[in-house]
């Protein structure tokens, strides 16, 4: 306990520093169910989820502080850990498993959807814990050896440490957040265009190709100011695409080339972004191999250290490094019995190889999104996954199993290499927080391993409440179409379970195949609850399945990304390929931030970037991003604004 | 110098050939996409079915969600202009590596960067050193404000330069000094959260703490030299 008393009129606390404590856990845990519901809920209705640890750490800040009258940044800190490591599993969960559901609605796959469920719960746990067994150790590498801005972690830094920061940065950073609200409610007619672009390129008649498009986002601003001059190579990836490669092929590439160009949103949808995937890639594995002595000696460090008894508690700042091995490894054979017993036709051979190769990429994802939310606070998770799921159905399908069998498999698999990716990254986010505010690694380590078990639990039991809700109870409540739909789904199940047995194996749709059953109209996949991401996701599934995949861009992506990565110039690789995969608009948005943190430490100094820019940068995030937030609720449980 | 400059020419001249190689080509579906567009756009008189698929098709240029499209083409790279690409790259790597290695030699910089981080981690000792002293008598906003003007130029000047030390002194001593040196600037930041908080006793104690992890960078720094 500790006990107040004065120093020089100044209130002094004498006593131990709360940290981790238990009501830090379990206000971490309420708001981390309730920020996940709401957010996996606007997920399912929007299409897109969204980074809750600002959300979590100014929540917390008005709860323990405001309410319970407790007194420690650092037990805030653990608590938007906690909360957002809840929150992981919505943005994890949202893009994968409603895609079974979705995919359940075409005939021949309508036993996608009968997936066994605590399996799949596991799955997600067990992806968790190896996603953050694998990141753990490269704390030290990134935020302690290479530095690497984790603009996120910042803003959320800068929340936290706020009761302490002066009157004159709370104004900084409260004044850019309100200003960054007010700006994104504006542009964005109160949420109803929620991705609001400006034509500048059309404004000066230049031709399309170029996408001179900017963002109107405050955010995007403040993230490319945070990132600062390390942020330019990511600009440049954006630039060799719509200002070099572009102008050469409209100039002297083949005809359709030539036209496809004029639709940069086409020309990223077919071209750059399987590029930057690939190139993501290359470089990730590069960059694996040149870090290969820096991890070394990182973890020779972390062993040195916790063998120090010199009694100033660095040993006991990092988790033990064979702990993480353990999780690994047991979390790698929970995988290999839950891909076992995931589908009847499963053999133990390809389980192994599934859960060997889903468990190896998420080491490499891990590195890669790691390093990229590290530089830009962008995650490639959509991209990591894809490439996931085409590996994991590519093992399952030449191994003979039925289509449904192989989605089932590998989306059970995908699924936790999904969610270990979206833990990856915010766990690293939270530990560069950490760092800034002097927390000790391994305590913020635990709190994430305490949340993260929560969230799947939540989210997935959610996506059932939510894929039955306005299911029809009786025969009369049940419209035409649906009795269609459910006599589809009976014949398809009974299909499916003789296809199983090995009564047969061709996959060919029956008779009721070709009735469309995709009239459903409630659960995940309607009007309701379209789960735009996910059926992306599915769409694309059904192509890997048909054996559709752009191998040939990936592999030669992947060799110009480890040809830059193994340059020595530092981790461009990566941004470059991430420059190619996002859209030129948010890029363009984003290098407008790097400019104007460049501009300020050469005309104004680093000591005013940092003591007035960075607290107006964390500002401008958390406005929009709480806006953003509160938004997607209003529009997602549909509540009427007055004014709007 | 010209060896690094040399380098970085031929792997950019070499990676943006390559990409050029890798994008030259436009998947079949792009292709049919953009036919049906033009022809569509390009007819003078359209029925209501075409103006139907006109209006799907301009739709779907607005769209923006879709991962991506996949085709099997292993013939839409033309393999020995990506080929010829790579080489052009690795050769450039070759020239920087060369380069990287000459300059690492004997290089001024260098050795006016490690002047100027072992000052600055001198410095900070020293100064640390001296606020955990005095802080078991300073009221909790003063620590704050010592933390923010005194410290701060310093832990900037050595993280900026640390690239000198593993120019220096390789691998192993720029972790063993970087460790030291982060887990020392994470007390200090400890340290300013407590003192904000009005937690002085554990102040005291994280400044305590920094000091001997800064100093042991600095031993190791030393003794690396």
């Amino acid at each position: 306990m500790s006990s107040e008393t004065r120093r020089e009129g100044e209130l002094v606390r004498l006593g131990p520093y709360p940290e981790f404590t238990w009501p830090a856990i379990l206000v971490g845990w309420a708001l981390g169910v309730l920020i996940a519901v709401s957010i996996s809920y606007a997920a399912l209705k929007l299409g897109f989820a969204i980074e809750g640890s600002e959300l979590a750490a100014i929540l917390g800040w008005g709860i323990l502080r405001g309410v319970m009258r407790r007194t420690s940044i650092l037990e805030n800190n653990i608590n938007q850990t906690v909360a957002s490591a809840v929150n992981g599993a919505s943005s994890g969960i949202m893009f994968s498993v409603p895609a079974l559901f979705i995919l359940s609605r075409k005939p021949e796959l309508a036993s996608v959807a009968d997936f066994n469920v605590p399996l799949m719960l596991f799955a997600c746990i067990a992806g968790a814990f190896i996603g953050l067994a694998f990141v753990i150790p490269l704390r030290k590498q990134m935020i302690d050896f290479q530095r690497l801005p984790y603009p996120g972690g910042i803003a959320v830094a800068t929340i936290l440490k706020s009761p302490g920061a002066g009157i004159q940065k709370s104004i900084l950073l409260f004044g850019a957040a309100i200003f960054s609200a007010v700006t994104y409610l504006l542009i964005t007619n109160a949420g109803s265009d929620e991705h609001v672009q400006y034509h500048v390129g059309e404004l000066l008649g230049l031709p399309p190709r170029y996408n001179l498009i900017f963002f109107g986002s405050m955010m995007t601003i403040g993230v490319g100011f945070l990132s600062g001059k390390g942020g330019f190579w990511f600009g440049a990836g954006g630039f060799i695409c719509y200002w070099l490669l572009t102008p050469i092929i409209a100039t002297a590439g083949t005809l359709d080339m030539q036209s496809l160009v004029e639709i940069p949103s086409k020309m990223r949808s077919y071209i750059y972004k399987p590029t930057g995937i690939g190139m993501l890639i290359g470089a990730a594995i590069g960059g694996i191999i040149m870090a290969l002595p820096l991890i070394r000696s990182a973890i020779s460090s972390m062993n040195r250290a916790s063998k120090d008894k010199s009694g100033d508690g660095a040993g006991q700042d990092e988790m033990p490094i064979w702990l993480l091995a353990t999780a690994v490894g047991l979390g790698a054979i929970l995988l290999v019995f839950l891909a076992y017993y995931s589908v009847t036709n499963m053999s133990l051979t390809t389980a192994i190889l599934m859960a060997g190769l889903g468990t190896l990429w998420i080491w490499i994802a891990g590195v890669i999104v790691a390093e990229c939310i590290g530089r830009t606070n962008w995650s490639p998770l959509s991209g990591m996954t894809l490439i996931a799921i085409t590996i994991l159905i590519v093992i399952a399908i030449n191994t003979g199993m039925g289509k449904a069998e192989t989605i089932v498999s590998s989306l059970i698999v995908g699924a936790a290499v999904c969610l270990a990716i979206s833990q990856a990254s915010d766990m690293m986010l939270d530990l560069k927080s950490g760092y800034l505010v002097g927390a000790v690694p391994r305590r913020q380590q635990i709190a994430q391993f305490i949340g993260a078990w929560l969230g799947p639990c939540v989210v997935i039991g959610l996506m059932f409440v939510l894929e039955n809700a306005g299911k029809p109870t009786s025969e009369k409540d049940t419209n035409p179409s649906m009795v269609v739909a459910q006599k589809a789904n009976h014949n398809d199940q009974s299909e499916n379970t003789a296809e199983e047995g090995g009564l047969a194996g061709s996959g060919e749709s029956n008779t009721n195949s070709q009735i469309n059953i995709e009239e459903k109209n409630y659960g995940i996949g309607s009007d309701q609850f379209p789960a735009a991401q996910a059926s992306a996701l599915a769409s694309v599934i059904e192509g890997i399945v048909d054996g559709n995949v752009p191998a040939y861009r990936y592999t030669a992506a992947a060799i110009l990304g480890l040809l830059l990565a193994t340059s020595g110039l530092g981790g461009i690789g990566v941004m470059i390929a991430l420059g190619f995969y996002m859209p030129f608009d948010i890029v363009l948005t984003y290098t407008i931030g790097c400019t104007l943190r460049i501009f300020c430490n050469h005309t104004l100094g680093k000591r005013w970037s940092e003591e007035v820019g960075i607290p107006i940068a964390a500002g401008l995030i958390v406005g929009e991003a709480l806006v953003g937030v509160g938004i997607a609720m209003q529009r997602a449980f549909d509540i009427q604004l007055p004014w709007v | 110098m010209q060896n690094k400059i040399l380098g970085q020419s031929l792997l950019w001249i070499g990676f943006v050939s390559g990409a050029l190689a890798t994008v030259w080509q436009a998947p079949e579906k792009g292709v049919e996409f953009v036919k049906e567009l033009s022809d569509l756009k390009n007819q003078s008189q359209r029925t209501q079915e075409e103006n139907d698929k006109l209006n799907k098709l301009l739709f779907e240029i607005g769209d923006l969600s879709q991962i991506e499209i996949k085709q099997d083409g292993w013939h839409l790279v033309n393999w020995t202009w990506y080929g010829c690409s790579a080489i052009v790259g690795i050769v450039g790597i070759v020239f920087i590596r060369i380069g990287s290695a000459e300059s690492s030699k004997k290089s001024e910089k260098t050795e006016a960067g490690l002047a100027e981080i072992t000052t600055s981690l001198h410095q900070l000792v020293h100064k640390v050193g001296q606020l955990a002293k005095e802080s078991n008598y300073l009221p909790p906003s003063k620590i704050l404000s010592r933390i923010d003007e005194d410290l701060g130029d310093d832990f900037r000047i050595f993280a900026d330069g640390r690239d000198s030390l593993a120019a220096e002194f390789g691998l192993a001593v720029f972790a063993d000094v970087m460790s030291n040196f982060s887990s020392g600037e994470r007390s200090v930041n400890r340290a300013w959260c407590a003192a904000a908080d009005g937690y002085v006793d554990e102040a005291e104690t994280c400044l305590q703490r920094a000091e001997k992890m800064l100093h042991r960078a600095y031993q190791d720094l030393s003794s690396a030299k």
